[in-house]
């Protein structure tokens, strides 16, 4: 066996066995799904409920107004006067007085509360109100349910991409490319740092001299390198199949769902991919029932539309040259320095572009055909995620192929660069490193 | 220099040569290097990172095992074999790398200050199989200020002080060549009367009692020769010992190093 292979080797097996590796295969996409679905459910939750009294000088909305998980509504005080009601209530928490005015003046409420109550209870009050009092107005102008229902429209945009009219959802676009774009930069990171602790290790131990009395530096680096590049690419592995089996018991159990909510023709409509059928007569009333199963119908229809193995396979590919391009500078950082805290002066330019990319994506995903978006896709810092986050809008072949290879061409200047500071950091001890000296390095024989 | 014969530097000029070839790192594999500054991976066993090592080393994975065991018994480590290194002493870890040095039976072995961290017991174990393996014919090559183990365990020395080559040779011979003609004599008698029969032609240095005898630490001077001290005794003590006293490598470093640079050692 070869020399960089048995390095390869003993950096794989040490790292993937260790309990950490496993714990984070396997609690990895449960925690990265709870800080996605926890942050939802944070948001949309709140812990104390707020308690608004109501104080309504127009007689007309006491007992109306309906509770909901972030409002309870207290109607005990209607009748009595808001300066009171509100003496009563200033110093308690989580209450508000809310004060309608008499009709005449009814346009603006006033809300007292001793701390701010928050948007929720805020917007939940108005949205109430507003529905209150249009349906009064329209009550008013004698319009009768039937019409009301019949005028409240939503219409759903399908995008029909490219000559085969693929269907494309910018907002699942969107959530995709997020998210695998948000996958790659955790990758990339993660395993760079791990490659630079492991460089740091060798170096504070003191054993790198006696691994490189035995084999070239050089060697060693591609060896750690790729050997914790192939544990990246193992938990990836993992994650894939267990979200595939995940998905796949899932799409049974939805399908199951919707055999018993809808009726088969509505079925076949879906499956055909074609959400309005050329013989269906425009009937409003019918386009609002369909709406509400249309919605999760069409998260599954493109799901099967999407492109997985190219995704999976640039994923794969752009994870690969990402890591390799910043793991190699991350093994140089490590080379360089004597102690964990010294890290911190180059940590700062080697991960600003990949942080940089991460800040790019969001508007990328918003207008992932813009000039912006073409560029940070090609160059070689921010392409990984650039790519990743563009990916699932789709793009001209020509530009995802100079991607990748000014992303390779770049790898090897990289790794020639870091190799070459690599080699004379390791050996350097007790010295306070500064650029000046890096670029010293580069030129030593 | 001996990371530059490791290959783990280049030279600014020069060349080195193992044997008659030009050195590459090919020959790594032919050399054993226990740096001074040295580790082990902390979370690895110890058995496994030996084998690691010696593979790195080019050693096949069966060969390196079982030569392992052999050694680890010699060394009675073998309880260690599944231990984390970390668990460890410092001194426990030094024998394991001194194994890990020697065990690809190297041609050329180099050690860096091999002796620190290592009780007497321990020392005198690795001196004797530095010593068996010089018999066996390994050219060992070791770097140290420790003098008294460069006495007993040198053919050939090479006294470096910044940078420059101060002094080399066999060691037997330079320290003949710097001796002073001291000689050491132990004997029975007073001292009065010693003093009286040298004072002219030889000169005492030192006069001790030394349990019931005395020490003397006589310069014979170069027109005479140790008979002449000799006579010049025998008639008024008892003579119980005799014998040179050569200079140690310590004595004979300081004052090479002191006559090189005379400034850096009297500031």
């Amino acid at each position: 066996m070869s020399k960089i292979a048995l390095i390869i080797k003993r950096e794989y097996i040490t790292r993937v066995r260790k309990k950490s590796f496993l714990l984070m295969t396997i609690l990895g996409p449960l925690i990265f799904a709870g800080i996605i679905f926890g942050t939802a459910i944070l948001t949309n939750t709140k812990n104390e409920n707020q308690r608004v009294v109501v104080v309504d000088y127009t007689k007309s909305f006491c007992g109306i107004l309906e509770n909901n998980s972030t409002v309870h509504f207290d109607y005990n005080y209607c009748s009595i006067d808001s300066n009171v009601v509100r003496s009563i209530f200033k110093d308690s928490s989580h209450v508000s007085v809310m004060v309608i005015p008499k009709m005449e003046e009814l346009g603006q409420i006033q809300l007292y509360s001793k701390d701010d109550p928050g948007s929720d209870v805020v917007s939940a009050i108005e949205y109430q109100m507003d529905n209150i009092i249009e349906k009064a107005k329209m009550k008013a102008e004698n319009l009768d349910q039937k019409t009301i229902d019949m005028v409240k429209t939503s219409i759903d945009v399908v995008n029909h991409i490219g000559e085969n009219n693929k269907i494309s959802n910018s907002d699942y676009n969107a959530v995709l490319g997020y998210i695998s774009a948000f996958i790659i930069y955790f990758f990339i990171l993660f395993y760079s740092v791990q490659v630079m602790r492991g460089v740091m290790e060798e170096k504070i131990n003191r054993i790198v001299e006696i691994i490189i009395s035995s084999v070239r530096p050089f060697q060693l680096m591609m060896g750690k390198v790729i050997g914790v590049g192939m544990v990246g690419l193992t938990q990836f592995l993992i994650w894939i199949i267990l979200s595939f089996g995940v998905y796949t018991v899932g799409s049974k159990y939805l399908q199951n769902m919707e055999l018993n909510t809808q009726n088969m023709q509505t079925e076949q409509t879906m499956k055909k991919g074609m959400p309005i059928q050329d013989n269906q007569t425009f009937s409003p009333g019918k386009l609002t029932t369909e709406r509400t199963i249309n919605k999760g119908e069409k998260i599954y229809q493109v799901l099967n539309v999407t492109n997985w193995v190219l995704i999976i396979g640039c994923f794969i590919f752009y994870f690969l040259g990402g890591y390799l391009l910043y793991s190699s500078l991350f093994a140089a950082v490590g080379s360089a320095v004597d102690q964990e805290t010294e890290t911190q002066q180059f940590m700062l330019p080697v991960t600003a572009p990949l942080i940089l990319s991460i800040f790019i994506m969001l508007s990328i995903i918003t207008n992932p055909q813009s000039n912006m978006a073409v560029w940070f896709s090609i160059i070689p810092f921010t392409s990984p995620i650039a790519m990743m986050a563009r990916l699932p809008f789709g793009l001209p072949w020509w530009q995802l192929v100079v991607s990748m290879v000014v992303l390779i061409a770049s790898i090897l200047g990289t790794i020639w660069l870091a190799g070459r500071i690599y080699r004379v950091g390791l050996l350097m001890y007790g010295k306070k490193v500064s650029y000046k000296e890096l670029g010293k390095w580069l030129f030593y024989k | 220099m001996i990371r530059i014969i490791n290959q783990i530097t280049a030279p600014d000029s020069g060349e080195v040569f193992f044997g008659d070839e030009k050195i590459t790192p090919r020959h790594t594999e032919l050399i054993g290097y226990l740096p001074e500054e040295r580790g082990l991976y902390k979370k690895m066993r110890v058995g496994e990172q030996a084998v690691y090592l010696a593979r790195l080393k080019g050693m096949e994975k069966r060969d390196a095992e079982s030569k392992l065991k052999d050694w680890f018994k010699k060394f009675e480590i073998l309880t260690w074999w599944d231990k984390k290194v970390e668990e460890l002493s410092k001194g426990m870890q030094q024998k394991v790398q001194f194994i890990v040095t020697v065990l690809h039976q190297p041609r050329l072995l180099i050690l860096d200050e091999p002796f620190t961290g290592f009780d007497p017991i321990n020392v005198e174990l690795i001196k004797s199989e530095l010593l068996r393996m010089r018999n066996e014919g390994t050219t060992i090559i070791l770097s140290t200020h420790n003098m008294a183990s460069v006495e007993e365990l040198c053919n050939y020395i090479t006294l470096i002080n910044q940078a420059k080559t101060v002094l080399e040779g066999d060691v037997n011979k330079l320290r003949h060549r710097y001796k002073e003609h001291l000689w050491e004599v132990k004997l029975e008698g007073s001292e009065e009367l010693v003093r009286a029969s040298l004072n002219h032609k030889f000169e005492l240095l030192d006069y001790k009692p030394f349990l019931n005898m005395s020490v003397a630490k006589i310069k014979i001077p170069e027109n005479l020769t140790p008979n002449d001290l000799l006579k010049a005794l025998l008639p008024i003590c008892t003579i119980i010992g005799f014998c040179e006293i050569l200079p140690s490598m310590g004595e004979i470093f300081i004052s090479s190093v002191k006559r090189t640079n005379p400034v850096s050692y009297n500031s």
